[in-house]
């Protein structure tokens, strides 16, 4: 899972298919960012173009890691979905659970200017 | 799957004590231990001499590869039965032997030996006879006493041949402090002094002083086992009490040669040999030789009484060394030997002649035991390094090559060379050694073949304790759905049908199908994220709480799920989510009213036309926002319309190659088998089409299918 720092925001990156065979390493790699990033005071932007299909099982992570998240001042924010994934989100009102964005660099601009400076200075704005 | 029982069972005779230790390191230490062990009684016994075990192989030899007898030096002049029955019993009177032995000296023989010993003077003598028997007539026993003794006859004759008399040796003195005095032929000494390697014996057994007197020399006669009984080795020179004395043999060659000492040669370690005149004879360290005996040979045999009759040939005895002995019934003077178990004493101090005058003894030197115990080391080494590795096939075959080699070499050495070269050593320690590796073995397989069998009883159990595991989820989960077909009040306006397949993991699919009222039918249909027991306790859980929340109030579906949300919340330690929907149809107007909860959208099948999904606004799948409020959605069928609510275990259903069967094949199928619309044919086909798609893959989420047609 590909982690980038800008500012107080941490973009995550997964790539793949999360199915009842990789949910479990996602779910753990997910709930590490987010222990880091709560202890950090930090924020996280999970950009997830790079997934083209999610079972029950990877939404259920999703939800851990929202309901972890509430337990501290984390944020975390959901972006760039695919058209399989809108499908999957719309279906199981994921949207009510993570503040969904059409881009990252969309989602990105609800936190601070340092940070929409930086995304933009890595070229990515 | 986490057991607690031990991997080694604990019961079996492999797992004994005893079997662990010796089987420790496949055997190898106690094999060692082993090999050390024979190899130090080894060096005892080779100190101590008689090797019983190693003795009895080289006896084997003995018998297989006798001396062949090539000359006959040595001639018996054998009194016996046939001799006994024509002459009279024995003792014979003195004049009858001086008479056989006067016959034997006319017949030019070499030196004449007797194997007779006549420690007292002859109670036939004519003078003890008159003595004896007073009652004779006076001028009678003046006569007889007149006559001379039958020991001075029998003088006269030794005197006249070169006649060796025989001598015992005695290992018990028979007065203290005395020794009875006798001539002995002197023994010289060359180099080193054999006295301390001579075997000693503290008093003899001689002739009468008037018979020695005529003698040519004397030799003494004894035979000598070996600790089992067997007669093997005689020896050449004696000590009686301090003075040294040469056997029969010996002396024989001696009187043959006409020499008049013999020598002994001896190093700082022992004897080497002795000399008698120009011939050395080797002989062990102990001047004893070790006898290489052929069987008993008749050729070396006369009958005393074809001497005494005449009736052989005059130039039978000529140049031979001539050996008088007596046989006949009831003379106990009978040995086992290597080579058979009855040969007559006088045939073994024949035999030692031969062995001597030929130099054919059997020889122990030089001592082999070292390389003995490096070829022991060697093969032993072989068998305890690869054993283990190349199994008891190779163990076997190893041993008994070596111990065939072995047993050869030892023959071969025997037969070719006459070498004592006992092979017993190294067979035994290479056949413990052998024993133990293969016990060894043998305890490592008994307890391999435990624990595999402990394993596979645990991996049995574990397997019966998972499907017994799988068996109870299904169970739970099968247990709680209602039978469709016998809903409790259900109008005739409604039609449904309930389907779920639980996958192999069993999954957490979820349905529930009862009246609220006489007309209204309340449905759920739900997917609880997870599988296995904790899962289908989780359904159990979820059916249970949205029924009990349905039941106990007039509330709006959307309130049910609502509150339905809050109670399954508070329950799950697990973070599981339960997507659902749940809806209460009205039987006298088609319409429901409904609320999805993260569920894929039901779906409404209307003949002739294609199916389409019922939107709504709905909510997070239930235990997501614990105090999530869910909005009420309204639908409503038209007679004849289906509403058919399914699981992702249909849309999701996926080959061996990962592609899915997905939503549009579902509505396709649907709108394909709209016209004939009954719940179960729907929910048939819907079915058949999944299976046919996978087209064998397993099914890794359950399938729940439910329809209900709304009649009209």
């Amino acid at each position: 899972m590909d982690a980038q720092d800008y500012s107080e925001v941490i973009i995550l990156a997964p790539t793949g298919r999360v199915d009842h065979t990789s949910a479990e390493v996602f779910q753990t790699e997910l709930l590490e960012h987010v222990t880091k990033c709560a202890a950090a005071d930090k924020h996280i932007i999970l950009d997830l173009s790079g997934i083209d299909y999610m079972s029950s099982v990877g939404l259920r992570a999703l939800m851990i890691a929202s309901k972890e998240s509430k337990k501290t001042d984390l944020t975390i924010v959901v972006s760039a979905l695919q058209p399989d994934m809108k499908e999957i989100f719309e279906i199981s009102r994921f949207h009510f659970v993570f503040k969904t964005f059409e881009t990252t660099a969309e989602a990105i601009k609800g936190f601070s200017d340092a940070a929409v400076a930086a995304y933009a200075a890595a070229g990515e704005g | 799957m986490a057991t607690g029982t031990p991997l080694n069972p604990a019961s079996g005779w492999s797992n004994h004590a005893l079997a662990r230790g010796l089987a420790a390191e496949h055997g190898r230490i106690v094999a060692v231990i082993t090999l050390c062990l024979m190899i130090l009684i080894q060096a005892v016994v080779a100190q101590s001499g008689f090797n019983r075990i190693g003795q009895s192989l080289i006896d084997l030899y003995h018998r297989l590869s006798p001396r062949i007898v090539e000359n006959l030096p040595v001639i018996i002049v054998d009194i016996d039965e046939a001799t006994l029955k024509a002459q009279g019993q024995w003792p014979w009177p003195r004049t009858r032997l001086a008479e056989l032995i006067n016959k034997v000296g006319q017949m030019k023989p070499l030196a004449i030996g007797l194997d007779i010993i006549m420690p007292e003077a002859d109670r036939l003598s004519p003078s003890r006879f008159a003595a004896e028997h007073p009652g004779l007539a006076a001028d009678l026993r003046q006569r007889l006493s007149g006559l001379p003794s039958n020991d001075a006859i029998l003088a006269q004759t030794i005197a006249r041949w070169p006649v060796v008399l025989g001598r015992a040796a005695l290992t018990k003195k028979q007065q203290p402090d005395t020794l009875a005095p006798a001539p002995q032929t002197p023994v010289q000494i060359r180099g080193y002094k054999p006295q301390d390697f001579l075997t000693t014996f503290p008093d003899h057994l001689t002739n009468v002083a008037l018979i020695e007197k005529a003698a040519m020399g004397f030799g003494y006669l004894n035979s000598i086992q070996d600790p089992d009984s067997i007669m093997r080795r005689m020896p050449t020179v004696i000590r009686i009490g301090d003075q040294m004395a040469p056997t029969m043999a010996v002396e024989l060659i001696r009187a043959a040669i006409g020499a008049n000492w013999i020598e002994t040669d001896a190093v700082p370690e022992g004897i080497t040999g002795i000399r008698i005149g120009q011939v050395a004879l080797p002989t062990a360290r102990d001047g004893w030789v070790d006898l290489h005996f052929s069987a008993a040979d008749s050729r070396r045999r006369i009958s005393a009484q074809k001497i005494l009759n005449g009736s052989v040939d005059k130039n039978i005895l000529a140049q031979k060394l001539v050996l008088i002995g007596v046989t006949g019934l009831g003379i106990a003077d009978v040995y086992a030997t290597p080579v058979t178990a009855r040969m007559d004493g006088v045939e073994i101090q024949a035999q030692f002649v031969e062995n001597l005058l030929y130099g054919l003894r059997l020889i122990k030197e030089p001592d082999s035991t070292a390389t003995q115990v490096m070829l022991l080391l060697l093969a032993a080494g072989l068998l305890i390094a690869f054993g283990p590795i190349l199994g008891t096939g190779f163990m076997t075959a190893a041993t008994i090559i070596t111990i065939m080699l072995a047993l050869l070499v030892g023959f071969e050495y025997f037969r070719l060379a006459r070498q004592i070269v006992d092979p017993g050593f190294i067979i035994l320690s290479l056949l413990l050694t052998y024993l133990v590796m293969m016990i060894a073995q043998l305890i490592e397989e008994d307890r391999d073949r435990r624990v595999m069998a402990h394993n596979l009883l645990i991996e049995r159990e574990d397997n019966a304790r998972m499907s017994g595991e799988l068996n109870a989820a299904r169970e739970i989960q099968m247990g709680i759905l209602p039978d469709p077909e016998s809903i409790q009040g259900l109008p005739d306006d409604l039609e449904v049908h309930a389907f779920l397949e639980p996958a192999r993991e069993v999954g957490g699919d979820l349905y529930d199908l009862f009246m609220l009222d006489e007309h209204r039918l309340f449905f759920v249909i739900g997917d609880v994220s997870g599988k296995g027991v904790p899962a289908s306790l989780f359904m159990a859980l979820s059916k249970a709480l949205c029924k009990s929340a349905a039941l106990r109030s007039d509330a709006s579906v959307a309130e049910l799920m609502t509150t339905a949300n809050v109670e399954i919340s508070r329950e799950n330690p697990a973070y599981m989510f339960v997507t659902a929907v749940a809806g209460i149809i009205d039987a006298r107007t088609g319409e429901i009213e409904y609320c999805n909860a993260g569920h894929d959208a039901p779906l409404v099948v209307a003949p002739g036309q294609a199916t389409v999904s019922v939107d709504s606004d709905g909510g997070p799948p239930l235990c997501v926002i614990d105090d999530f409020d869910y909005p009420l959605d309204h639908a409503r069928l038209a007679p004849g319309e289906t509403l058919v609510l399914t699981t992702d275990g249909v849309n999701e259903a996926m080959t061996a190659s990962q592609k899915m069967f997905g939503g549009h094949r579902l509505i396709q199928n649907l709108t394909h088998n709209a016209d004939d619309n009954s719940p179960k044919n729907l929910a048939a086909k819907l079915y058949e089409n999944v299976k046919e798609f996978v087209a064998g893959a397993e099914p890794n989420d359950d399938i729940t299918i439910v329809a209900i047609r709304y009649r009209g």
